[in-house]
């Protein structure tokens, strides 16, 4: 092989990649855009506070996207955003939010809009305000399973807690949730 | 075996994976089996089942709550671009030179040269598998707009028989590159980009690169080109009408 095509084969290659890595920025970006108002929701679990859910949304997309090249292209975005958005909660923002005794406070406040007629909202509420009232780790697992469609073993492997812990979070979530919203 | 016996033989665990249509076929008869004569098993799995129905529905409702959001920019130098710069500098180490890469004389030959390879890993899906919302292109536009120091709207980039899909904010050389992506007729994508380099005045040019057609010129120190899998003088066309509305 003559030294101007190992060049040209370098050159390809690394053209090659920068390639795939812009393209899977692009995928990300695209994909940020409509996954957000999920994210939002799945901060609002979190947090219980509609400021610190958008602030959690918008880190999450940013960090998303610095990480872009991480992402590995034909799994599931929103999985891998939820993973991200959990951990800003965990590690950065839950702490501050405590301090600053943001959070975890009413749920009615969480500025949800006025009630629609169609009720949509009424519901929302209440089931946000029940959500509230199981512990933190039981809500996001509930959250994942029941709304976000996860698997068992998907939820352990995200959450990186065994099996047996997320069915344990699942039997408690749905007795108090039982509890609280009799037919 | 007892009725008692029957309901103390599972786990909360084990019900709930019932419920969920999850446990194992063997097991859920059993249970189904075992429900039907013993109350108090009965009672169990109602105290598991609150109405997930309602949580959905609840859930649902919260999403029409949620407030307007766009997708915020990372800081000009990327991790795509440390990447890239990464490559480069490995390249280098491996002594190969990559001196076409990197220091060409003509910077709009080389911008020209990196949308084309760029553009023609874009496929109509690439565009179309994620649809923006009429507000999120606006948004887009006018960020693209405000990063070259234009004043561009929709109206001014819209051409006859070209669909406006979105505007984003690349970089070249850590310089902003503006790209706006279309679809033609036949679902190909096209592209219309610009730089501003500060350039003399050029007249359009037609061109082909990386086995793209496409048109280029410059104006009031912006560069423009447009460029896609289409005929070439589909492309010119559609660059005489944006070069009238962008005078840079």
């Amino acid at each position: 092989m003559g030294v101007h095509s190992v060049r040209s084969e370098v050159k390809h290659g690394a053209q090659n990649n920068i390639h795939e890595m812009t393209q899977n920025f692009d995928h990300v970006r695209a994909g940020l855009s409509d996954l957000m108002p999920r994210l939002w929701r799945f901060g609002l679990v979190l947090s219980g506070d509609r400021e610190l859910a958008a602030e959690l949304a918008q880190a999450t997309a940013l960090r998303a996207l610095e990480r872009a090249e991480q992402f590995q292209p034909g799994t599931r975005l929103d999985r891998w955003c939820f993973t991200i958005l959990s951990s800003i909660w965990k590690n950065e923002l839950r702490a501050r939010a405590v301090r600053r005794g943001q959070g975890l406070v009413p749920i009615e406040d969480a500025g949800l809009t006025v009630p629609d007629q169609s009720g949509v909202n009424i519901l929302a509420r209440e089931v946000l305000t029940h959500m509230a009232q199981l512990p933190e780790a039981h809500r996001e697992t509930l959250f994942l399973v029941y709304i976000e469609g996860y698997s068992y073993a998907e939820t352990a492997e995200r959450l990186e807690i065994p099996i047996g812990t997320v069915m344990s979070r699942l039997a408690n979530g749905r007795k108090r949730l039982k509890e609280a919203m009799p037919e | 075996m007892t009725q008692s016996q029957n309901s103390g033989a599972w786990t909360d665990e084990q019900l709930v994976a019932f419920l969920d249509g999850v446990g194992p076929a063997d097991e859920a008869a059993a249970i189904t089996g075992a429900a039907a004569e013993d109350a108090s098993l009965a009672q169990r799995l109602a105290d598991l089942s609150p109405d997930l129905e309602a949580m959905r529905e609840g859930m649902a409702g919260v999403l029409t709550s949620a407030p307007s959001m766009t997708v915020p920019e990372p800081a000009p130098r990327s991790s795509i671009w440390r990447w890239a710069t990464a490559a480069v500098v490995a390249a280098f180490a491996l002594g190969f030179g990559m001196q076409t890469l990197l220091t060409s004389k003509d910077n709009t030959a080389d911008w020209h040269q990196a949308v084309a390879d760029y553009q023609v890993l874009y496929t109509a899906e690439t565009v179309t598998a994620t649809p923006l919302a009429a507000e999120t292109r606006a948004a887009g536009l006018a960020h693209v707009s405000n990063r070259l120091g234009l004043d561009v709207t929709e109206a001014d980039i819209s051409v006859d028989g070209l669909t406006f899909q979105r505007a984003q904010i690349l970089a070249h050389e850590g310089k902003p590159l503006a790209q706006l992506v279309y679809l033609d007729a036949e679902q190909r994508p096209i592209a219309f980009c610009m730089m501003r380099l500060g350039g003399e005045t050029a007249e359009p040019a037609d061109t082909e690169l990386a086995g793209l057609s496409a048109t280029t010129w410059s104006r009031g120190g912006l560069d423009f080109i447009v460029i896609g899998p289409a005929d070439p003088t589909h492309i010119r066309q559609a660059a005489e009408v944006l070069l009238t509305r962008l005078p840079g």
